[in-house]
């Protein structure tokens, strides 16, 4: 059974960002990327579900232009199969529904029985790709996985919700996108990375569909108020506080 | 616009590696660094999550478990390591640099199938012993004798300032086989201990360096069988000396991440410390320690990266290795004074690290050949390169 992650480059989360000069991206000088953190959590299931000997292939995918191929690289050091990058400039522009049309122009003619993703990457967090992948594929889907296992032709899919944990089984194929997993993705040690350089990265060519949706601005979020600190001692300061919560109106 | 030329010189694989070791680092070295030092403890636990990770196999094959032959990718390691722990980055490359590869260049092939997994494995510690007590810079002078018996031999001296001296289960020894012939009279031996006749001195209490011991040892007719000497007979004055240009570029590298950790210290402090109502990176004389040690760093690094990628060992690598060494141990040091400098107070307790990056960036003039030494080397160099002989240099 092969299964495919799909994997996108982001900003490193680590770095402070800007608003670009014409005010419909962000400032990319100087940027590093990463994997999505999500989509990490999605690659570690599958690695787990392969050292399991739960599938038979693990494939990962991302769609943007030759720099995005260094997570791939990084996703096949961790032990990763094959790898494939549907060539797109300018990839950050596109909206869901153009990527994941994108991606389905491709998939159609591969024979993955289960895909993997992140529920969100954490730059645009648009949490639409693989859901209308799973539409366009007629696949069923299920968001906010915390673990995942195999069984025959199900997958069985752990959740976390207010109420508790969760159990669904869903019919193969399918497709799941993780929520923060139950385990911390592994680092690629030495041995992988030195296997991944001799691993092909395949660059694959579809048309890549115009975005419906378009940003036409942004802006950063307003600076935070400083906080008010109490000097009173008790129970002076618990009266202050419930003062100042009344007079804002929130209790 | 680019914040290091350095990276220019890197591929896709040393930006995962670095990737790799920059997360280790954060999670597992950072959060002891403090306390290897305070306590003088060295953190044998790390040694299997470094193996793990493949870092004790740098510069070993990978038919024998390691990364293979990239010294660029072994700095960048130990430049990250350098950054939080430059204690940890000494204790590992006593393990990999001067451990395991003097077997991976000069080991028969039992030798390798025997001790190189269990290096990389981190199932043993490895390290060297040459210098003695009246044998440093004038490495020829060692004392350490191998007297042949049947079967192999009993080595008798003493070593001095042996990085994991106490921790190591494998020792590469140099002692004399022909006494009568100077440096053309060395022979190395792969020494498992403990051993009948090996003993240990308690760690030295070093001024820096903390958590990575340091020890004297003893050799009082402890047995070598014949088959664990290592490389030629008579020949380990050569080997170690060609082992030298790999290990002064790696010790380069923890001042390299000494630079940069310096740096980033500055950089914080300068934007959050306000004094006159202003961040004081708005000062001038703040400003120019800052741009000082970024320069520092930039040409260390850049010089670094490229003489490692560029390293070949059948080359002569003893310039590039000496020149680069003064320069990054030196400016290390000083620009570890001047992070103090801008942290002002804070600087100066142990609450920040820099009092401690200050007092292990010293031995980086110290250890793997003096600054003194590197000069002497750099001189002679040129000085022959012009014209003059061995003779005229006689005495320098």
């Amino acid at each position: 059974m092969e299964v495919l992650v799909l994997l996108k480059k982001v900003p490193d989360t680590g770095i402070p960002l800007k608003v670009a000069a014409d005010g419909t991206d962000i400032d990319r000088t100087g940027i590093t990327y990463v994997m999505s953190p999500y989509d990490e959590y999605a690659l570690e299931a599958a690695l787990r579900l392969k050292e399991g000997g739960k599938i038979t292939g693990l494939s990962v995918l991302t769609l943007g232009d030759a720099g995005a191929d260094e997570i791939l690289r990084t996703a096949l050091a961790k032990g990763a199969d094959r790898a494939f990058r549907i060539h797109a400039e300018n990839f950050e522009l596109l909206d869901g529904w153009a990527t994941a049309r994108a991606i389905h122009a491709w998939l159609k003619d591969q024979s993955f029985s289960l895909i993997l993703a992140g529920k969100e990457a954490v730059d645009d967090a648009s949490s639409q790709v693989p859901f209308y992948l799973a539409t366009l594929l007629d696949w069923p889907a299920v968001s906010y996985a915390v673990d995942l296992d195999v069984d025959g032709d199900r997958a069985v899919v752990e959740r976390e919700t207010d109420r508790g944990e969760e159990k669904l089984a869903l019919p193969l194929p399918a497709v799941v996108a993780f929520d923060r997993a139950k385990y911390e993705p592994r680092l690629p040690n030495l041995r992988g990375i030195m296997q991944a350089k001799r691993k092909p990265i395949e660059t694959v060519s579809v048309e890549i569909p115009e975005p419906t949706v378009k940003r036409t601005g942004l802006e950063m979020p307003p600076p935070r108020e400083a906080g008010r600190v109490t000097t009173n001692d008790f129970p002076q300061n618990v009266e202050e506080l419930i003062q100042f919560l009344e007079e804002k109106g929130l209790i | 616009m680019k914040t290091s030329l350095a990276h220019a010189l890197e591929g896709e694989e040393h930006r995962i590696l670095r990737e790799t070791v920059r997360r280790f680092v954060e999670e597992k070295v950072r959060p002891v660094a403090a306390e290897m030092d305070e306590e003088d403890r060295f953190p044998r636990e790390l040694f299997g999550e470094m193996a793990s990770l493949g870092l004790t196999g740098l510069m070993v094959p990978e038919a024998y478990g390691g990364f293979g032959e990239d010294l660029l990718a072994t700095v960048i390691a130990f430049e990250e390591i350098g950054r939080a722990s430059p204690a940890l980055a000494l204790s590992l490359l006593a393990h990999t640099i001067l451990g395991a590869l003097p077997i991976v260049r000069y080991g028969t092939a039992e030798q390798k199938e025997k001790y190189l997994p269990r290096l990389t494995s981190g199932e043993w510690i490895g390290g060297t012993a040459y210098t003695e007590p009246n044998a440093g810079s004038d490495a020829a002078a060692i004392q350490t004798r191998a007297e042949k018996v049947e079967g192999g031999f009993r080595l008798y001296g003493s070593k001095v300032f042996i990085t994991n001296g106490s921790e190591a289960r494998l020792l590469v020894v140099y002692a004399k086989t022909d006494p009568e012939a100077g440096h053309r009279g060395i022979t190395a031996f792969l020494v498992e201990v403990p051993a009948e006749g090996f003993s240990v001195s308690k760690n030295f209490e070093k001024m820096g360096m903390r958590g990575s011991p340091t020890s004297a040892l003893y050799f009082d007719g402890v047995f070598v069988p014949e088959e664990n000497v290592l490389g030629t007979m008579n020949r380990g004055f050569y080997q170690v000396m060609h082992g030298f240009n790999v290990e002064r570029l790696t010790i380069v590298a923890i001042s390299v991440g000494i630079l940069r950790e310096v740096l980033e210290w500055m950089l914080e402090h300068a934007s959050v410390r306000k004094q006159y109502g202003r961040p004081i990176g708005a000062f001038q004389l703040i400003q120019e320690k800052i741009a000082r040690t970024f320069v520092d760093l930039e040409l260390a690094r850049t010089y670094l990266y490229l003489a490692a990628r560029e390293y070949r060992p059948d080359e002569d690598w003893r310039l590039p290795a000496a020149t680069i060494k003064i320069f990054a141990a030196e400016q290390a040091t000083r620009r570890a004074l001047d992070g103090i400098q801008v942290l002002g107070g804070y600087g100066y307790t142990r609450e920040y690290p820099l009092e401690r990056l200050l007092r292990d960036a010293k031995l980086m003039e110290i250890g793997a050949g003096t600054t003194e030494m590197m000069i002497r080397v750099i001189a002679r160099t040129l000085l022959r390169s012009w014209g003059l002989s061995d003779e005229d240099l006689e005495g320098s």
